[in-house]
């Protein structure tokens, strides 16, 4: 009898360490975020509030809210940026004036970035790439972070960064903050 | 007696829990055998590790663009890949410690490809190249350097921490290799026919900051260290993929550490005219990784490379490798020309 119960206690323990909830990152096998979602966040994205956002074809475009492809003109290009392995891709959409990168994050794509690709496209506040750095702190202010030759201006969960080659505004990005 | 009958007691429920732990953790670890197959590449290697003139290290572009098959039917060189899915630097440091254990080659290969990543992608690809891993000080090493900030190392040490909510999720997969394993690799080259030409590519972006990381760089050195110990000569290459860009500043470097520690640096991405790749037909996935038409003009022109300036010997009138890879060449061209 006491060996019957040893053995129920050992399946027992071994059943709990099998059924505990711990916080252990998700099976590979799940769907996993794809690569451009460093946070490994599997929430699904809200759009951002108070950020920063680019109108393109009269659609307001905001980095972490949902995509939708069909609101623009057809893309002309699509890249699809698959993982090594791993589930997951990002889709890279070429337009005239940008790119735009979303990924999906379970229940939709989301948009990560949009890179100005057309230097005569602006910011929405009125930034052009070959601008110099008086004109972006009279548009953006001097609260910013600085990376190597990247300037870094947040708001709410998006950041406008800015690339700038000898004080030359070369690349112009948003970005939802992760 | 009854402290011999307590004793025995505890001792047998002792091992049914160890029995019980061990059936479990095998049981909810991914076998790998049929999906995300990249798993089991490191452990394919044990059952076949010796005798090999060159090691590949690195990432997904050694094990899609290399195939060390090719490499001994055109110039008779013998060679494993050891690359796995997203394979960081401090995680190749420990691989080529563990491969240096089982044999010691002329030449290793390491694909500077991970130079640029100095922080883990996904939790998920460490999985892929440790989980199937012997236990060994290279295993608890690359278990410590690439642990982020969730994870435990006890989750190594017991799958079952880590997979337990597989329990409800598990396929027929789990029970057919419960205590066997499947392999799919060549040497460890992923052969994958399918075609996907490369379209418009995304713009090449300037970075803020082309500068590899210090670890990165620490890394670098010690597997040069390494290999110049065990009298192995380092071999830096960047496979010739097309995206995501290997910029010139990466390569400078590069050349620039390869000069520094008398080392070949072959940048494979300005020479993809010479080896013949056409990425309307070569390229599985775009242009990121080559398909088996790309590997095979890869792997032809890399191993002339490395029989005219590394010396590495034709081992084709060795009748017991010759055998051998009789064998191997048979399944690869079975698989080769059979359907995708």
């Amino acid at each position: 009898m006491k060996k019957l119960i040893a053995l129920l206690l050992a399946v027992l323990m071994v059943a709990a360490l099998a059924a505990c909830d711990t916080q252990q990152p998700a099976d590979p096998k799940d769907t996993t975020p794809p690569a451009t979602n460093p946070s490994g966040n599997t929430e699904p994205s809200k759009p951002a509030e108070e950020g920063f956002s680019f109108i393109y074809e009269g659609v307001e475009l905001i980095p972490g809210a949902p995509f939708d492809p069909s609101a623009l003109p057809e893309a002309d290009s699509i890249f699809t940026v698959p993982s090594c392995a791993i589930e997951g891709t990002d889709n890279v959409y070429s337009y005239p004036a940008l790119e735009l990168t979303a990924y999906n994050d379970g229940s939709g794509e989301v948009i990560y970035s949009i890179y100005l690709t057309d230097a005569d496209t602006s910011t929405t506040e009125g930034l052009y790439v070959g601008d110099d750095l008086a004109r972006v702190t009279e548009l953006y202010g001097t609260t910013y972070t600085e990376n190597g030759t990247e300037l870094t201006f947040t708001k709410g969960s998006t950041c406008l960064c800015l690339i700038l080659n000898d004080g030359t505004v070369i690349s112009i990005e948003y970005r939802m903050v992760v | 007696m009854k402290k011999i009958k307590t004793f025995l007691s505890v001792l047998a429920v002792l091992l049914v829990f160890v029995l019980l732990l061990s059936f479990f953790n095998r049981l909810l670890t991914p076998k790998y055998a049929t999906e995300l197959v990249e798993g089991s590449m490191i452990a394919q290697y044990y059952g076949e590790a010796g005798n090999h003139d060159v090691i590949f290290i690195g990432d997904c572009e050694v094990y899609s663009n290399f195939s060390p098959m090719e490499m001994y039917r055109q110039q008779g060189i013998t060679a494993y890949v050891r690359g796995t899915s997203q394979q960081l630097i401090w995680q190749s440091y420990y691989v080529l410690k563990e491969t240096l254990k089982y044999e010691t080659p002329k030449v290793v290969v390491f694909n500077v490809n991970s130079m640029r990543y100095d922080e883990p992608v996904k939790e998920e690809f460490h999985r892929l190249t440790i989980d199937k891993m012997k236990w060994s000080a290279e295993k608890v090493g690359i278990i410590n350097a690439s642990m982020t900030e969730e994870e435990t190392f006890l989750s190594y040490v017991l799958p079952i921490l880590r997979y337990h909510s597989r329990l409800t999720e598990l396929t027929s997969e789990d029970w057919e290799y419960l205590f066997k394993d499947k392999y799919s690799t060549y040497n460890g080259y992923l052969m994958k026919k399918e075609v996907l030409p490369v379209g418009k590519l995304p713009v090449k972006r300037p970075l803020a900051d082309y500068q590899f990381s210090d670890i990165c760089y620490d890394y670098l050195e010690k597997m040069a260290q390494l290999c110049a110990e065990n009298g192995v000569e380092l071999v830096l290459v960047k496979a010739p993929s097309l995206y995501p860009y290997w910029y010139d500043e990466y390569s400078a470097q590069i050349e620039d550490f390869a000069q520094a520690h008398q080392l070949r640096y072959y940048d494979l991405t300005q020479q993809i005219d010479t080896i013949g790749l056409d990425f309307s037909q070569d390229t599985y996935d775009a242009g990121l990784h080559l398909n088996l038409s790309g590997a095979t003009k890869l792997s032809g022109y890399f191993a002339e490379l490395l029989a005219e300036n590394h010396d590495i010997p034709d081992r084709r009138q060795d009748a017991a490798i010759a055998a051998e890879y009789e064998e191997k060449l048979r399944l690869y061209d079975e698989a080769a020309n059979g359907g995708t």
